[in-house]
């Protein structure tokens, strides 16, 4: 290449640069002044349905506040928080902040939120009190939630049907089922296994059920869980990679045929009705008659960061048209939850009946931080681990979760 | 050669110091890139650093209690052997596959430039593409291994390549191994391709056969060579995290859980950022230590090249 | 005679068996993209698409495409910066005797070694204070100042093997250093300017760790974040993850095949020399 046309190149790739590159610089924040007012929003649904449903929302929003524009950000799932620190530190956190409803009293406890009380009256008889019990924060709400979903056991009936098999109500029926339909390339049950709090999720029912506590790793009643699903494994009616699943692969699982039962949540309901297999839902089994399941709560929250009492209120307007009962019907259809408000959640429920299941189960529904708080993700973080050591036959189940106790009680201390 | 400097008139000596201006960005860039976020690293280390000091910015000082922390933590044996492990096993392979891949490639053929311009494709291809493919092709009930195995009959039940603790480790070796051997290969081959026929044809009338001429020959022609190959390696595997994050997020059970891969989960999952921090230094200091070593051998040169 | 071409046809034979191993991942990605989603959870897998699709394409096209654009703009902004500031500084980090010159090479050495996650931490407080977030420049400067350190070894090695006795013929004319450099140094560095460009380009183009950090509104997402947007945390669409990663790869294929010259002059240049 001539000497001429490499610098020409040079200066035309230049120049062709510099007028997109200096567009669309700005500081953080800021709502212009005026009528106008710009809100900034971050939340971490960049797929659908979530996304789809956001946007919905966020349009119809504009259309019923004309002088209000909300600026949408999506982050993958696994780097929301990390993202949110990284602002929360430069005090340039959006004016809105979805969080996974776990992550809410560890950002709360840093004062990072604006407490709802200051500029909301809110009416907490008319909530379910487990979901609102992860928003609150010593006391006061700091945000309030989209919508709410637990787990549940969904089966294949026509498997069941073929096998003459009634669902299970027991932890003893459970594990005959799932013996009983293990065969060829199906699998009698199916969960969720991964390095991510994804396991934490999906043991808790079962932990919670039984008596046993996060707290209390090492109780009889917690490692009784544990072994209900090592024996699943070990047995070879759950298959061992469990270990690597996300729950949207063990919904795929069953969709294809490969698990009998599986263990998910509402938000799979839509993927269910098109997969054209014929499901159903129960309650997750207890260990002995007469018992309840306790599952743990889903679902993600809207929340304000602190900044200036004018943006929190124009900040509040959106959380509150959220909260009208139409809007909060409209975006749980959309993501397939189930509404904390009480007369939203009976009427969802009233239409559309598969949730039953799900909705019931969130009367009795615990708050996965609850007694641990911010020091949730680090007991979360032990108890996998040791799930997993089990789950993989590095440690029996009474090792596994001894050590874990340890690590727990030491992490507390911190 | 005389110094530059003695022959300048004199004119031009203050010409010197508006060269610096050269220089300048660079430097700038150092600190912004360099001393900056070490520095940050550092202090965090010393502070009782969570969610709370990450927000306002206020951390009280606690000494040395990160690093005993971190170094009392039962998880800091096993993850300083999988990173031993790890960084042993992905150079080891990387370099021996490389090496016998520039190898074959040193006998000219129709074809293998292009051949050898397409095994570059690894290397370039972003990591969240290739290690999320590996991720799939592993995986226990339909990954396209263990059923290239079972139907080859090397296996009769699939492996929990991803699954299985130990199993694991290896897939991850293996996927850095796959993503490492274009870098290893064109840098052997460089080299290869530039020892001197005649070694070889001199060596072959006193009667040495190809093992004796590699041994003898290529192996210490390729000395400098093959030891920055080795000690590159070394620290850009020393650095990798996303392969891991997106395989096997550190486990099952912390099997592939490596110091960078730890100091991403101390930090971010259980909030405890200055033991984040205190890890991420020990992967520092260490990255240094190979450093210093690497500028010994290529005997940096601090003037102009004669 | 005949003796040779058959080895010749042996060794072919085994170099194409060697890279089909090699690149199979590639294209397992390939026919990921081809397939539904339930089709690549299938078991067994298949090798071949049951029902080849391009849905996939065309829904990472309309949905990605304006990515692909700013990935083009950041990565081709990464380039010129990351080249105008590094070959200067080789030039003179080659050619000028500095005390700084060797602590200048051992920065830039172990910058290169500082985890990405710090760095990108630290980077973000610096740019908010500036008010650089958002922006293609910010992102621009970000992803040049993490290119430039190995940008600098490169292009150093080459043009310390430039005869000084050019330059000082031409500086004995009456030239200054800047005229120099630019009508002399950069035309006969050219192929070693072309390598260190290569290099960014893929670096920038690859980056998601920046671009994660530094964005924090819509509007200039490169590709690598636009893969994510088919990852949520309760559903993923893996084909479309495999086409938009297809897709992103396109140019890391083109500018390897046109320039594969260049790349494997660079590798050694920058290593060796130090």
């Amino acid at each position: 290449m001539k000497k001429r046309t490499f610098l020409f190149v040079v200066a035309i790739l230049f120049s062709g640069l510099t007028l997109p590159v200096f567009a669309g610089g700005q500081k953080e924040g800021g709502t212009s002044a005026g009528q106008a007012v710009t809100l900034t929003e971050m939340d971490y649904w960049g797929g659908d349905p979530g996304n789809s449903a956001m946007k919905a929302y966020i349009a119809s929003f504009e259309a019923a506040h004309p002088n209000i524009k909300v600026e949408r950000t999506t982050v993958p799932f696994g780097n929301l928080l990390s993202k949110a620190l990284t602002q929360a530190a430069s005090h340039s956190l959006p004016d809105i902040l979805e969080l996974d409803n776990p992550d809410l009293q560890a950002f709360a406890s840093t004062g990072a939120l604006a407490p709802l009380d200051s500029f909301a009256n809110i009416d907490k008889s008319k909530y379910y009190a487990g979901p609102l019990s992860t928003v609150t924060y010593e006391g006061k709400l700091y945000g309030l939630p989209v919508g709410n979903n637990d787990l549940a056991i969904i089966y294949n009936k026509k498997m069941f049907a073929d096998a003459g098999l009634t669902p299970p109500k027991t932890w003893e029926d459970l594990l005959a089922d799932a013996k009983a339909l293990t065969h060829g390339t199906t699998y009698g049950f199916a969960f969720s296994a991964p390095t991510t709090e994804e396991l934490t999720w999906q043991f808790e029912p079962w932990l919670w059920t039984a008596g046993g506590t996060l707290r209390h790793i090492d109780s009889p009643e917690s490692i009784s869980a544990l072994k209900l699903w090592v024996t699943m494994v070990q047995k070879g009616w759950a298959s061992k990679s469990v270990l690597n699943w996300e729950q949207a692969n063990v919904e795929q699982q069953f969709e294809n045929g490969y698990a009998a039962i599986q263990e998910n949540g509402p938000w799979q309901l839509p993927l269910l009705k098109k997969s054209g297999v014929d499901f159903g839902i129960i309650p997750i089994p207890v260990p002995k008659e007469g018992m309840s399941p306790v599952p743990p709560l889903g679902g993600e929250v809207f929340t304000i960061p602190a900044s200036t009492p004018q943006k929190e209120k124009n900040a509040w307007t959106f959380i509150a048209w959220m909260q009208q009962p139409d809007n909060l019907i409209a975006i749980n259809k959309a993501f397939s939850y189930i509404p904390a408000y009480i007369p939203a959640a009976q009427k969802l429920v009233q239409e559309n009946p598969l949730l039953n299941v799900f909705a019931d189960e969130l009367k009795t529904g615990r708050a996965r931080t609850l007694n641990l708080g911010q020091n949730y993700p680090k007991v979360s973080q032990i108890v996998w681990s040791a799930v997993q050591a089990a789950l993989a036959g590095t440690a029996t189940p009474e090792d596994a979760f001894k050590q874990a106790q340890q690590q727990i009680d030491q992490a507390l201390k911190e | 050669m005389s110094s530059f400097h003695s022959r300048r008139p004199r004119s031009l000596r203050s010409a010197h110091r508006y060269r610096l201006l050269f220089l300048l960005p660079i430097l700038v860039d150092i600190v912004i890139v360099f001393v900056y976020p070490l520095y940050t690293n550092i202090t965090m280390s010393f502070e009782k650093y969570g969610i709370a000091a990450f927000v306002s910015g206020r951390a009280p000082f606690v000494g040395l209690k990160n690093y005993i922390d971190v170094f009392s933590n039962p998880l800091m044996g096993k993850t300083v052997v999988n990173t031993i492990l790890f960084t042993v096993g992905s150079i080891a392979l990387q370099f021996i596959l490389g090496m016998l891949l520039a190898l074959f490639f040193k006998r000219r053929f129709a074809g293998s430039q292009l051949l050898r311009t397409l095994l570059l494709i690894p290397w370039l291809l972003p990591l969240i593409v290739s290690a999320t493919t590996f991720r799939w092709m592993f995986d226990h009930t339909n990954g396209i291994i263990n059923q290239f195995l079972q139907n080859l009959h090397l296996i009769s039940q699939p492996l929990g390549w991803l699954i299985t603790p130990n199993l694991a480790l290896l897939s991850v070796i293996v996927t850095n191994i796959w993503i490492g051997i274009p870098f290893n290969m064109v840098l052997l081959y460089g080299g290869l391709v530039s020892i001197p026929e005649e070694y070889y044809e001199a060596a072959s009338i006193d009667g040495a056969n190809g093992v004796q001429s590699f041994w003898y020959i290529t192996i210490p022609s390729l000395r400098e060579i093959i030891t920055i190959v080795l000690m590159l390696g070394l620290i850009y595997t020393l650095k990798v995290f996303d392969v891991i994050r997106v395989l096997t997020g550190g486990g099952p059970a912390n099997s592939t859980q490596i110091l960078s891969t730890w100091s991403y989960a101390l930090s971010f999952t259980d909030l405890s950022f200055g033991q984040g921090a205190a890890v991420g230094n020990v992967l520092i200091a260490v990255s240094l230590i190979f450093s210093m070593i690497y500028l010994r051998v290529a005997k940096i040169t601090t003037g102009p090249a004669r | 005679m005949a003796k040779q071409g058959g080895k010749r046809w042996i060794l072919l034979s085994v170099g194409v068996i060697i890279v089909v191993v090699m690149l199979f991942p590639l294209y397992w990605a390939i026919v990921g993209s081809l397939k539904t989603n339930n089709q690549i959870f299938a078991i067994p897998a298949t090798i071949f698409p049951p029902t080849p699709t391009f849905q996939s394409y065309l829904t990472a096209f309309t949905t990605e495409g304006r990515d692909l654009l700013s990935s083009l703009i950041i990565s081709a902004g990464t380039v010129v910066l990351a080249l105008l500031i590094a070959a200067p500084a080789a030039f003179a980090l080659a050619h000028f005797r500095f005390r700084l010159t060797a602590a200048v090479i051992i920065a830039l050495l172990l910058a290169q070694m500082i985890p990405p996650v710090i760095l990108a931490n630290s980077m973000y407080v610096i740019f908010n204070r500036v008010g650089l977030l958002n922006s293609y420049l910010g992102l621009i400067i970000a992803d040049s100042a993490l290119a430039i350190p190995f940008a600098v070894l490169i292009l150093r090695a080459y043009m310390q093997s430039i005869p000084w006795e050019l330059p000082e013929a031409a500086f004995v004319d009456g030239a200054n250093d800047i005229v120099t450099f630019i009508w002399i140094i950069v035309p006969i560095s050219r192929s070693a300017i072309i390598t260190a460009g290569l290099f960014t380009f893929l670096f920038a183009w690859g980056d998601f760790l920046f671009a994660l950090t530094m964005i924090t509104k819509p509007g200039i997402e490169p590709i690598t974040l636009g893969l994510f947007s088919f990852i949520g945390n309760f559903s993923q669409q893996w084909n479309d993850v495999m086409a938009t990663a297809i897709i992103a790869s396109i140019p890391a294929a083109i500018l390897l095949v046109v320039a594969q010259k260049y790349i494997a002059a660079g590798l050694m240049a920058g290593s060796l020399k130090g």
